[in-house]
């Protein structure tokens, strides 16, 4: 081997070109490998923090306009309402080709009546009068046609915060195109819902003696009847729909139909601000709040899949509902299902500034108070935190959400309805594998009902899969040009070290240099020069590799990867350059010595091969 | 004198997938340290192929050859190249990416002899093909066509063996370096009791041989003895 270095090294230019060329190669296949390397550990790394979820909404297939009496205006309000020949369920969703993770589930909310707990609307303010949902008597200040903002003085609370007795306020039977006089000398009953701002000549003249514009609240009566629904959204019938909403007292009234309705209806007056929401699902992370990262668990753990599919009697709970009762992980709430919507989320009902859009009807159609339909303890396993406080998007979280395993529920079907609707990109969603959106819509568009709307989210999952994508291609171009120029060079001067050594071969074999060291000798020295290459071209390519990394044609996606727990920022994925790069430089050199071995050891066994006398024989002059 | 190489009816056939060739046709002759044969005859006629038999490059197809009275087929012919004969060619075919004196030092190298010891060797057997010093660390390109072929008669002898092949040794000479190499190859026949078999077309190199053979179609025959 000494003498072969030896020659070698006095051709250096065709030496030292060689061994630049082979740096170069190794380089190139090692960066290539890298890369690739790195991009598929990436993805795979991905694979598990990103997750594609899909939110469903059915088209209306038309929509209807009624119309609707405002006293501001005078006229006829235009309403639209979207018209469903009948709703979709998940289950329309399932064909054979549909590949689910999770889903598709249609998301029902259910109110939880629940009078031991101190809930978060209260908790913000514990004395603030309670001016909602109040069942009261009233007296007009005067005798006034309500069709605009008059002045009325409640007498007594029938059903609601009996603070309010006595108070001054706005009334207007503000949707009625023929209301009744009321006379200040009598007394009425009605339903009191606060709704727009005052008008009419009260405004006027308020405006004129402040100089000011006066945006106090009015009241305006309700219907008695019930708001219960059937699942296919058509309302339960009952003989109070479209009646009187005003009714006057008079002796024996409460004996009446009408007066024992709105006792039954008082007794559910102001019950909203004891319930709270539970949502029913399959997986954590179809509800768009946690995928959304607007709510995290940050205590405990998230329901398992095992609990989830067993409908185990466990729940996740905010960490204010828990802070506000005392409640630590490991403690079980109660939980009494009394109302049902599919129509909408939580966060549409009980907003996270503490505001709550509740139901009126609050009665079957006997006029009987609504009953808790399913009574069970829960344990909290998770506290989850939410990281917003007003409003954000349509799915955002409600205030007291409890999070429960679907299948816990027994009468999902929907006891005490009242709200009903078609699938919602916050009430249904389902999970499919990554990167199978585009297969999805196709075989959706070909299998899936038509009336059916998808929205996609994946975490930009689609973007940085594509990022790494590309980087792979020029991986593998890299990858492919490392080796083909490895395989070049390693022929071209091969030919050069050792198939033009032909002659210095036959030389050695004259001289009795035996066989094997003759073939050692050659390659050997080749070999070495091969590998040293190899050694500096893979150190450099692996070292090139950590500064070009595929990580950073993700790394603005960081931030948006899909977790139930803590947020991203703690959690980023940490890729091990240095092991990523150790492996492909490692192979990379095995390949590139493993070629030069193999190519030069082949050569030299066709130099063997031939005959020395007669190649010496030959008048020919060698390098 | 004892008979160093003796060739019994030795033939050679060149095989290869569709022909065979004969190249030697029972060649019975034999070889003696302290002589210089000659062996000539035209192109094609076998000459080489002999050359390449005695050599020990191969081993031929009919009949024997005996080397020091053992079958060439039964002994190491490797070994027999390093240690008992050398080849001259008319190309010298020396290293060309080695030096004049590491060109001598390489058949020692082999022997495993030190490098010092093979250095100061490699200087006498120089010395003794009549090349001065500064020829020495040279490369074989830059010394002229009779210094090229004493640096491989130099490599011959370094070897130790007392058996000097020569093919066509003076072909690619003048007529002056020509009769330096004769009269050299002469010396190491008649003063260092070498057996130097040449293989020439050169009728002076003939005349100085001690014993001439013909080689013709294959077949050898005694020109002069």
């Amino acid at each position: 081997m000494k003498n072969s270095l030896k020659q070698m090294a006095r051709t250096p230019v065709r030496t030292a070109l060689f061994l630049v060329l082979m740096v170069a190669a190794a380089l190139l296949m090692t960066l290539g490998a890298c890369i690739w390397l790195k991009g598929n550990r990436t993805m795979a790394q991905y694979e598990d923090r990103f997750m594609t979820i899909g939110t469903v909404r059915q088209v209306p297939d038309s929509f209807e306009q009624t119309l609707e009496w405002n006293a501001e205006t005078k006229d006829y309000d235009v309403r639209k309402s979207a018209q469903y020949s009948s709703y979709y369920t998940p289950e329309d969703m399932l064909f054979p080709e549909a590949e689910y993770m999770a889903g598709p589930e249609q998301r029902a909310l259910y109110i939880s009546y629940g009078p031991a707990y101190l809930m978060y609307n209260v908790s913000l303010n514990p004395s603030a009068l309670s001016s909602s949902f109040l069942i009261a008597e009233f007296k007009p200040m005067e005798d006034c046609m309500p069709d605009e903002s008059v002045k009325i003085q409640i007498t007594k609370v029938v059903g609601g915060d009996q603070r309010m007795e006595g108070v001054v306020g706005n009334f207007c039977d503000h949707k009625n195109p023929s209301p009744k006089m009321l006379y200040k000398d009598k007394t009425y009953v009605t339903q009191l819902n606060t709704y727009l701002y005052i008008h009419g000549s009260m405004y006027d003249e308020l405006m004129k003696s402040k100089n000011e514009v006066h945006i106090g609240l009015e009241y305006i009566p309700a219907s008695l009847e019930t708001g219960l629904c059937r699942p296919d959204g058509s309302v339960v019938e009952d003989a109070f729909r479209g009646g009187e909403e005003i009714f006057e007292v008079t002796d024996g009234f409460y004996e009446t139909d009408a007066g024992k309705r709105i006792l039954n209806l008082a007794q559910s007056a102001g019950i909203w601000r004891q319930c709270q929401p539970v949502t029913g699902t399959n997986k954590t992370c179809l509800l768009m709040p946690f995928y959304n990262r607007q709510a995290y668990i940050s205590e405990g753990r998230d329901i398992s899949a095992e609990e989830y599919a067993l409908g185990s009697k466990v729940c996740l709970a905010p960490r204010t509902f828990m802070e506000n009762n005392g409640l630590v992980l490991g403690d079980r709430v109660k939980v009494q299902l009394l109302y049902t919507d599919t129509r909408v989320n939580a966060g549409r009902r009980f907003w996270l500034d503490g505001s709550i859009g509740f139901y009126s009807g609050l009665v079957d159609e006997n006029g009987d108070p609504l009953q808790v339909f399913e009574s069970s303890e829960y344990e909290v396993v998770g506290i989850y935190d939410v990281t917003i406080s007003g409003m954000d998007s349509i799915f955002d979280p409600g205030a007291d959400e409890l999070i429960v395993p679907m299948e816990s529920i027994e009468a999902r079907d929907g006891k005490n309805l009242l709200a009903c609707g078609p699938m919602t990109d916050a009430t249904s969603s389902f999970q499919i594998p990554n990167g199978s959106i585009d297969e999805f819509l196709k075989d959706f568009a070909e299998y899936g009902p038509d009336k059916l709307e998808i929205t996609f989210y994946d975490m930009g999952y689609s973007q940085l899969k594509a990022g790494i994508d590309n980087m792979k291609k020029i991986s593998l171009c890299l990858l492919a040009a490392g080796v083909i120029l490895t395989v070049l060079l390693l022929f071209f001067f091969s030919h050069l070290f050792i198939t033009k050594q032909a002659r210095r071969t036959a030389i050695e074999r004259s001289l009795g240099m035996r066989k094997d060291k003759c073939r050692w000798s050659m390659v050997s020295g080749f070999a070495l020069l091969v590998c040293t290459g190899a050694v500096i071209g893979s150190l450099a390519g692996a070292k090139i590799s950590g500064k070009v990394s595929v990580v950073n044609a993700g790394k603005s996606y960081y931030e948006t990867t899909y977790t139930v727990g803590l947020t991203n920022m703690d959690n980023e994925i940490v890729v091990e350059e240095a092991a990523d790069s150790r492996t492909p430089a490692l192979w990379s050199t095995v390949f590139i010595v493993a070629a030069g071995v193999g190519i030069a050891w082949a050569k030299m066994n066709r130099s063997l091969k031939r005959e020395p006398m007669q190649l010496l024989s030959e008048r020919q002059e060698e390098n | 004198m004892g008979k160093i190489i003796e060739a019994e009816k030795v033939g050679y056939i060149y095989q290869s997938k569709y022909q065979k060739t004969k190249a030697l046709t029972e060649v019975s002759c034999s070889f003696e340290q302290g002589r210089v044969y000659a062996i000539t005859g035209k192109s094609g006629s076998g000459k080489s192929t002999f050359l390449s038999l005695l050599a020990g490059l191969d081993v031929p197809t009919e009949g024997t050859l005996y080397i020091d009275g053992k079958d060439i087929r039964e002994i190491d012919r490797d070994s027999y190249r390093m240690n008992r004969a050398s080849v001259i060619y008319q190309a010298f075919h020396l290293f060309p990416l080695l030096t004049v004196l590491e060109n001598v030092m390489f058949p020692m190298q082999l022997q495993h002899v030190p490098n010092k010891e093979a250095k100061t060797r490699a200087q006498e057997f120089l010395s003794k093909v009549g090349l001065t010093e500064s020829l020495y660390g040279k490369m074989p390109n830059m010394i002229s066509g009779g210094e090229q072929q004493r640096v491989a008669i130099a490599r011959a002898m370094a070897s130790g063996g007392q058996i000097l092949l020569a093919d066509e040794p003076t072909g690619n000479l003048d007529s002056q370096n020509e009769k330096v190499i004769v009269d050299l190859l002469c010396k190491l026949a008649h003063e260092e009791n070498y057996a130097v078999i040449v293989v020439t077309h050169n009728q002076k190199v003939a005349e100085a041989a001690d014993v001439v053979y013909g080689m013709l179609d294959g077949a050898l025959e005694v020109v002069r003895e």
